[in-house]
């Protein structure tokens, strides 16, 4: 039974230790193209007469 | 008097030469002197290509610095999210190994599961973890 209780939140802490990890693939994933987004926006800006 | 005949004597090679450089030495002079007061002797526009040159530059410059400042302020968010995660996988390792230790300290732990409960419990556990493998990798193990 304790097999089983451990085989339970071990897996729960491998699920949950994915999607942190998946998330935070997506978040900095994000934060490069808002980095290129800012770079052409200030680009734009100064190019503009 | 003599020397200076001798000096620029056009009928040597020696005073053609002479004669040339110090005609260039003073037209060269008289140039820089009156660039003093306000004449401007530029055939070629080199000064103004000099400007845009250095104009480019700027620009280039100005570009670059702010790539760089992006950058940077992006690759501290990017170690920022890093440490969060990190941060947060303990803390879930921490909770998993915990309530593992707390099962094993049960009274009821050595209570023997029932094999045809067990062996479903484990084919369904393989069946999804055959299709996510990443999730099944083998994490901290339970004490």
């Amino acid at each position: 039974m304790a097999d089983l209780e451990a085989g339970y939140h071990q897996r729960g802490a491998e699920v949950v230790a994915c999607d942190i990890a998946r998330q935070t693939a997506v978040d900095v994933h994000d934060g490069e193209h808002a980095d290129e987004a800012a770079w052409l926006k200030a680009q734009a800006g100064r190019n503009r007469p | 008097m003599r020397f200076l005949t001798r000096t620029f004597d056009f009928a040597t090679p020696w005073g053609w030469a002479i004669s040339a450089v110090f005609l260039v030495a003073f037209l060269g002079l008289l140039v820089f002197s009156l660039q003093g007061v306000g004449f401007r002797w530029d055939p070629f526009n080199l000064a103004e290509r000099r400007v845009i040159r250095a104009e480019g530059q700027a620009a280039r410059a100005i570009q670059d610095s702010s790539a760089r400042r992006i950058e940077t302020a992006g690759a501290q968010d990017t170690t920022r999210l890093v440490e969060a995660a990190t941060a947060a996988t303990a803390a879930v390792d921490q909770a998993a190994a915990h309530h593992t230790h707390q099962a094993r300290s049960a009274p009821d732990a050595n209570v023997p599961l029932d094999s045809a409960r067990a062996g479903r419990i484990s084919d369904g556990d393989r069946q999804l973890c055959a299709l996510r493998p990443a999730v099944c990798a083998g994490r901290a193990a339970a004490p």
